[in-house]
């Protein structure tokens, strides 16, 4: 066997486990609960990511929500995003915790926070799935009243509310 | 974590055209398990390393794209969960093991591999 021979197999096998790779991709997608369609929709629904990530429904929180717990303290705001985003600007009052460093800060920075006491979660907004991922966590972790605001930090902006600098809450 | 909301983390990359997220959020999980059981049996040791090392390109460049949008969101890798790594950790260690596939590439000779066993001392190459 020529070298090129020998270089050309390699290809046509990396393809072959390519093409398998697919056939039992496509094989584990039949056989789970829920399925998920070749073709993909324009967008995926908020409904689908509260019930996938949450799997209860009622635990988002509105703009309202998030305004009232701003000015009264009915709630205590988490913030999902990057310390980098949370220092550039994020909501008067509201935590940081990047679901990122989960594991290494979120004893520290819930330590005050009582596990029965309301949270609401926020990200960037739009397309962020980190405030669900927050809620859902910490939902695990035994806190009860836990909501995610989906909106998030976009809807914040766009609503022209005070929002702070820096990283102290 | 279930393959709709792995394919919700394909989308929150937002590199792959739309028409393309929900075939490859199929397609990888099942060509991951195809390349990871043949490079642990050492069947077509350099054609899965190939593979592997194509899909670890992928990863580096969909989170290097997202490390430079400052994109907030989780990684979707190993812990699934996004909450044991950050992006540019997570790009590390892409790059990382996109080093050690490429390495298997350039030597994927190893002695107790079946491709050793049924082929006498070569790989496939």
């Amino acid at each position: 066997m020529t070298r090129a021979d020998g270089r050309a197999g390699v290809l046509l096998r990396a393809a072959g486990i390519v093409t398998v790779g697919l056939c039992v991709g496509a094989a584990a997608n039949v056989f789970s609960d829920p399925t998920l369609p070749f073709a993909t929709p324009e967008r995926a629904a908020v409904k689908d990511l509260i019930e996938w990530q949450l799997e209860v429904e009622g635990k988002q929180a509105s703009l309202e929500d998030v305004y009232g717990a701003f000015q009264e303290g009915g709630a205590t705001l988490i913030d999902a995003r990057s310390s980098y985003a949370f220092s550039r600007g994020h909501i008067p009052g509201a935590l940081s915790l990047p679901v990122s460093q989960y594991r290494a800060s979120a004893e520290s920075v819930l330590a005050g926070v009582p596990k029965d006491a309301p949270i609401i979660t926020y990200c960037s907004g739009g397309s962020c799935q980190t405030s669900i991922q927050l809620a859902n966590r910490l939902a695990e972790d035994g806190y009860t009243e836990v909501r995610a605001f989906y909106g998030g930090w976009g809807a914040w902006m766009g609503a022209g509310y005070q929002v702070r600098e820096g990283a102290s809450p | 974590m279930s393959l709709p909301s792995f394919a919700l983390t394909v989308r929150a990359y937002d590199v792959l055209p739309l028409w393309l997220v929900h075939p490859f959020a199929i397609w990888l999980p099942g060509a991951e398990v195809v390349t990871g059981a043949l490079l642990l049996l050492g069947i077509w040791t350099r054609s899965s390393a190939l593979t592997v090392s194509g899909m670890f390109v992928a990863f580096a460049i969909a989170l290097g794209i997202n490390v430079a949008r400052g994109a907030d969101m989780s990684c979707g890798c190993f812990g699934l969960d996004g909450m044991a790594a950050t992006l540019p950790e997570a790009l590390v260690r892409s790059l990382l093991l996109l080093s050690a596939a490429l390495a298997l590439v350039w030597r994927p000779d190893t002695a107790c591999s079946v491709d050793a066993v049924l082929m006498g001392k070569r790989a496939d190459s």
